[in-house]
């Protein structure tokens, strides 16, 4: 039992002990659920605690640690990945390299409009 | 573990067909020449986890059922057929085609010409119910579903390279497992403080092991075969029976829809034991589709590590295959059928009974002729079991639907240990037949149905002293009605009743409730209750004793009652986020009281295992408390812990806690998953630490010194470690350690000789008893595997 309680009050020291932590929600443009694999993954990274992006409202939300990330590097991210963000757009090239269905600009939905990656 | 990946729960697909109308057969006989094609798709999230480690990629599935119609002409609606395609009259450009199916979000195509369209739908809107972010952690707990159901997919198994369904509950706090014996290496589960014959174990959601195949059944459960498990806490369902007491698990095997094209899994360890598991799937038609499982064990490697003379394991040689057959036809029925065939022999014993180099049918002829040289146990059992299972949904109320189950299976079991011999046969029917419809909406659902049993035994049992033959006959007609209300989301009541008139005992009534109260949306709080019974077959139950010189002193076969129990029970489940990360808590508290019991009693006598009807008082109390925290996007950590206080009044002056239940029990696990590489390549690691409390142990104070045992076991500890690497999401090896700490129970077996303090030949014939078992004989064990997707996953 003892070992318990000693792994228990360690893990929760850990947290207690961390460095400043926040959590930012802003606007990512995407359109599907490839548009959310890859909004998350590209978000796997050391200093981010937790990420969540949300198809319907298109809302990131993103638990990170104020000393490793700034907000204008946590929007780069998305848009490193091809996605739009409030005040970061992605590159041409880093758009192009979307799948077809993932074209938010073109208007590409998945499953609604466009089917671009139909023919 | 993994960054969270938000699904909305997919409610079953319900396949709903609209009859055509005459008026759109008749515009197509008009415009036969201009179609549109194409196919409807959905995102599956399913059984994916295992090779993307979690991260969800997107696979566009068929889905069948879906309307389609042009907005222009919304009378007429096509429906995507068994493979999700659909053909309908073309229209005018810029026309929308609206594709619609409940349980997803419609979708609307502008036409610009096409001739085929791929359509896929979101999966947006789920079925009444609230949105629920599931994160498909490897065990899930619901929170809407008012039963306390936890699921175990494949990652979670995949934790422990567990071979059969016997050994797939290390990692778990709700299930305790232990071996029966300390020869046979037969495990056996509990639930809830008591021993697995109370809880109801099914697979496909039909009857599994129970009756003759209560303890071995769990073996013939291959755990390269699960597609997950549900373990149920509570007395369960009406539906399925009157059996359940303490809990209900059902393990989902691989089927046509969630299995692999073609997968292999290897498997060996220290211990000389070899497995073979494969499953793949076959697409016949558009409406059949067909799944074959094979698996194989061999073990003929001689292990007595600790040198009592005795085998620490069993040599065994299993073959267990399954055919399933599933329909999906286009008029809302569907069907599942199966065969099962199980062929296992297993020798265990002294050393000195076997030969090295004895060929399988000289060991397998120890079954019909013990050797003199030294006592052996040989098992072997045969068995098949056929299931049909079809379903019907009504064209124009997909919320209506009647479901027929029917298993048979035949069961043939033979052993001898030592002197003792015993031959049991079982033939088991079950239909069941069940409607489901609602009063007035779909919050008011109910299900109502009857059940028809038939069970055969036949046993007979060849002691040193007697020779018995018992046949029993059951016949037992029921019927049953169950409730299900949901209430604005925050509370659903499932009730249920059912009466079963059994031939031999007369009338019963199990009444059942399960009730779900959402105090917020991250905290719900659940309520059990519920009446169940069965009937004992104690030479099966208790096959532990045979592994020893006890005599059977059943005076319970000369007033032969069935077991009666009732069990209530509260959970609370909250789930919330710390340090930013999901985590989960939930309490259990469950009671079970005996009305009737065939009490065990091995105290009395050490010489003998005495079976009799409970005459006091029996009950079963536990508590639990399981932690589950997301900790890092890597690192998941779970710490659980279980408190058991179960209680039987045995004849006068014999102690009245249950033997082989520890009070205490509690683990820690801890598993990581490296971030997933271009390739999908990945490291997983896992490590569980548990510790399991003291055990009261049946007396032995009566014997000779040398042996006797102490009255209660020590606490101890046990640590598991496995590693895995995936290649790609095709192809993994994994190797780990079981009893790292190389824990080994002191002098398990009574009679064998340990300390060099020799065991003449009479002392062994009456003191040797191999069922005094509470904790792992082998020690640390070494064991590598391999998983290989052959085929890749089939694209639709």
């Amino acid at each position: 039992m003892k070992y318990f309680i000693a792994l228990s009050l360690f893990c929760f020291s850990c947290a207690a002990f961390g460095q400043k932590k926040a959590e930012l929600t802003f606007n990512v443009d995407g359109v599907c659920g490839m548009c959310e694999t890859r909004i998350e993954k590209a978000y796997d990274l050391p200093g981010i605690l937790n990420v969540d992006w949300n198809l319907e409202t298109k809302k990131l939300t993103v638990a990170y640690k104020t000393d490793k990330f700034s907000v204008e590097q946590l929007h780069a991210v998305a848009a490193r990945a091809g996605h739009d963000t409030d005040i970061v757009k992605a590159t041409d090239q880093e758009y192009a390299g979307l799948h077809g269905c993932c074209k938010y600009r073109e208007g590409a939905s998945c499953g609604s409009e466009g089917q671009d990656h139909d023919h | 573990m993994v960054l969270r990946a938000k699904t909305t729960t997919i409610d079953r697909m319900k396949i709903c067909y609209l009859a055509v109308l005459i008026f759109g057969l008749g515009t197509a006989a008009f415009a036969q020449t201009n179609n549109l094609r194409g196919k409807v798709l959905y995102e599956s999230h399913e059984g994916h986890d295992l090779e993307k480690g979690g991260v969800h990629e997107p696979e566009y599935v068929s889905l069948p059922g879906a309307y389609v119609r042009w907005s222009s002409a919304p009378e007429n609606v096509e429906i995507s057929d068994g493979f999700g395609f659909f053909k309908i009259v073309s229209s005018y450009l810029g026309d929308t085609l609206l594709v619609s199916m409940v349980g997803y979000q419609t979708a609307g195509l502008v036409y610009s010409g096409q001739s085929y369209v791929d359509i896929p739908l979101d999966s947006g809107v789920s079925l009444g119910s609230a949105e629920v972010t599931a994160e498909r952690s490897a065990t899930q707990i619901s929170l809407l579903n008012p039963l306390n159901i936890q699921s175990l997919n494949r990652k979670e198994m995949a934790k422990a390279a567990c071979c059969n369904l016997s050994e797939a509950f290390e990692t778990n706090a709700s299930v305790d497992a232990s071996f029966t014996d300390a020869v046979t290496g037969t495990r056996q589960i509990r639930m809830l403080g008591l021993d697995g014959k109370y809880s109801q174990i099914q697979v496909d959601n039909l009857p599994g092991p129970r009756g003759l195949n209560v303890l071995q059944g769990l073996m013939f459960i291959p755990g390269d075969w699960i597609h997950e498990i549900h373990i149920s806490k509570g007395a369960g369902t009406v539906t399925q029976g009157y059996e359940s007491m303490t809990g209900q698990i059902n393990v989902a095997l691989k089927n046509p829809e969630n299995a692999d094209p073609l997968h292999v899994n290897i498997y060996g360890n220290a211990a000389g034991r070899l497995e073979w598991n494969h499953v793949s799937k076959h697409r016949i038609s558009r409406r059949w589709s067909t799944t074959l499982l094979t698996h194989a064990v061999r073990n003929d490697q001689l292990n007595d590590r600790n040198s009592d003379g005795f085998l620490d394991g069993p040599l065994k040689r299993n073959y267990i295959g399954r055919s399933e057959w599933k329909f999906i036809g286009d008029r809302g029925i569907r069907g599942e059928y199966a065969v099962n065939w199980i062929q296992t022999e297993s020798a265990a014993g002294q050393v000195a009974a076997f030969d090295q180099d004895m060929p399988w049918s000289g060991v397998m002829d120890l079954l019909a002729s013990p050797s003199d040289s030294g006592w052996s146990a040989v098992t072997a059992i045969d068995r098949m079991e056929v299931s049909a299972k079809t379903g019907f949904v009504f064209p124009d109320a997909e919320w209506r639907s009647i479901g027929t189950q029917f298993v048979y299976s035949d069961h043939q079991h033979a052993h001898q240990f030592g002197r003792q011999k015993y031959t049991g046969s079982e033939r088991f029917f079950r239909g069941n037949v069940l409607y489901s419809g609602i009063l007035g909406n779909t919050n008011r659902a109910f299900t109502t149905g009857v059940s028809f049993v038939s069970d055969q035994f036949d046993e007979k049992v060849q002691l040193d002293t007697l020779s018995v033959s018992q046949q029993r006959d059951e016949v037992v007609p029921g019927a049953f009605f169950e409730f299900t209300l949901n209430h604005a989301d925050r509370l659903s009541v499932v009730a249920g009743v059912r009466y079963d008139q059994h031939n031999v005992f007369g009338g019963f009534w199990s009444p059942r409730l399960h009730a779900r109260w959402s105090a917020t949306e991250n905290t719900s709080l659940k309520l059990a209750a519920g009446r169940g019974f069965r009937t004992p077959n104690p030479y099966m139950e208790q096959l532990g004793s045979w592994a020893s010189q006890r005599t059977w002193n059943v005076d319970v076969y000369g007033d032969f009652q069935p077991e009666i129990a009732t069990n209530a029970g509260l959970n609370l489940t909250s789930k919330f986020r710390l340090n930013y990360r999901d985590a989960s808590l939930a309490l259990d508290v469950y009671n079970t009281w005996f009305e009737n019991k065939v009490v065990v009693d091995l105290d009395a006598d050490a010489q003998q295992i005495r079976l009799y009807n409970l005459n006091g008082e029996s009950f079963a109390r536990s508590a639990q408390a399981e932690f589950n925290w997301d900790v890092h996007r890597r690192v998941d950590l779970r710490i659980a812990y279980r408190w058991v206080d179960a209680q039987t009044d045995r004849a006068s002056g014999n102690p009245t806690q249950d033997p082989f239940v520890s009070k205490h029990r509690s683990f820690v696990q801890w598993s990581y998953a490296s971030a997933l590489s271009e390739k999908q390549s990945q490291w997983l690691a896992d490590a569980t630490f548990q510790w399991v409390g003291a055990q009261r142990l049946p007396g032995t104070e009566k014997n000779p010194e040398l042996f006797q045992r102490p009255g209660e076991a020590p606490g101890f500890t046990q640590l598991n470690l496995q590693a895995t690497r995936q290649f790609s999401p095709s192809f993994s090896f994994y190797a780990g350690v079981e009893n790292a700490l190389n824990y080994k129970q002191d002098r398990p077996i009574i009679g064998a000789v340990y300390d060099d303090s020799p065991v003449s030949a009479s002392d062994f014939n009456q003191y040797f008893d191999a069922s005094l078992v509470y904790a792992p004989i082998f020690g640390r064990m070494l064991y590598a595997g391999l998983r290989w997707n052959i085929l890749p996953p089939s694209s639709n």
